[in-house]
């Protein structure tokens, strides 16, 4: 017997029959492509073990491509990756003018998915599940602006080898003096499950 | 019909937490073998995050605003605490409590579920 979540149920009731693939629920249809999906999901444990994998999957139209890549994507969710999802296109180039590179990593940001935002717009659960643990760490001590600064650049501090990398840190930085600001205390702002 | 029992098996044998029991659940039939698994203790919210989740579950749905209003009144961030409730309520039932951006909705089928 497995369980099937009534989101999955109402999401593949949804797109089957207008011939989409389903967000979720896809390991309750998946039929073989064992070799692929071992494959695919070996590149995941890759990429949790801090490696990187690039594959194409090349195939005609309705063989099963977007069907494997979003049970791929589901699997990464699961396993707790943060996914990106995008269709590259004319306007959403790797690199390109006119701002279409640009578009892509704006694409990338708006449909940042984890296991708690599995259909995008997780970045700022993402960020402000972040700041709450550094809130967190600080415990009881004083949570002055300096310290919630001073931690955010010690936690960014691998960032800075890579481009942008401290401004990155700044744009973080301004985000939790400005959550600061709004009146959420930044001593007592840890959430966090026990 | 043997390679997809397998794959089936092989996908939720990956799958990171045990499986959990809640009536929000449904039971399809399976030709594939049942896997056994040890059912992993369920986590705990903490005294802040219960206060706002009895809040919450006062309405079917909040505006961002409203949200962000009982949020600090407990002193957290709203899209911190959206995410700790999913995450509790996934890990607990097997299915994500809260949805949306400017609306928040609150998932009924789960809502009967949960006790606190």
């Amino acid at each position: 017997m497995s369980n099937i979540t009534v989101r999955e149920q109402s999401a593949i009731l949804k797109s089957l029959p207008v011939g989409l693939v389903p967000p979720t629920g896809l390991h309750h249809l998946v039929v073989g492509r064992k070799r692929e999906i071992q494959a695919l999901c070996g590149d995941l444990d890759a990429v949790k073990q801090g490696g990187s994998a690039f594959r194409v999957i090349t195939g005609p139209n309705g063989v099963g491509k977007t069907f494997l890549t979003t049970l791929l994507r589901e699997k990464a969710i699961e396993s707790g990756l943060v996914v990106l999802p995008a269709d590259l296109g004319v306007n959403h180039r790797l690199h390109g003018t006119d701002g279409r590179g640009r578009a892509l990593f704006s694409l990338l940001m708006a449909n940042v998915c984890t296991s708690t935002t599995p259909t995008g717009n997780g970045l700022r659960p993402l960020l402000e599940s972040w700041i709450s643990g550094l809130g967190f760490d600080l415990g009881d001590q004083k949570a002055t602006p300096e310290a919630m600064a001073q931690r955010v650049f010690d936690a960014l501090r691998p960032l800075k080898d890579y481009p942008l990398g401290f401004e990155f840190a700044q744009v973080i930085n301004r985000l939790v003096q400005l959550r600061r600001f709004l009146g959420f205390p930044g001593g007592h702002i840890g959430s966090h499950i026990v | 019909m043997n390679e997809t029992c397998e794959i089936r098996d092989w996908l939720a044998a990956r799958r990171p937490t045990g499986e959990p029991s809640s009536s929000a659940m449904v039971t399809t039939s399976n030709p594939c073998q049942p896997k056994s698994g040890s059912p992993k203790p369920a986590n705990v919210l903490d005294e802040k995050h219960k206060t706002l989740l009895r809040d919450v579950l006062h309405r079917p749905s909040w505006a961002i605003a409203d949200f962000r209003v009982i949020a600090k009144k407990v002193g957290l961030l709203p899209w911190a605490c959206m995410a700790t409730l999913n995450a509790w309520a996934l890990n607990n039932y097997g299915d994500l409590l809260l949805e949306g951006d400017s609306i928040i909705t609150i998932n009924q089928n789960l809502k009967e579920n949960i006790l606190l």
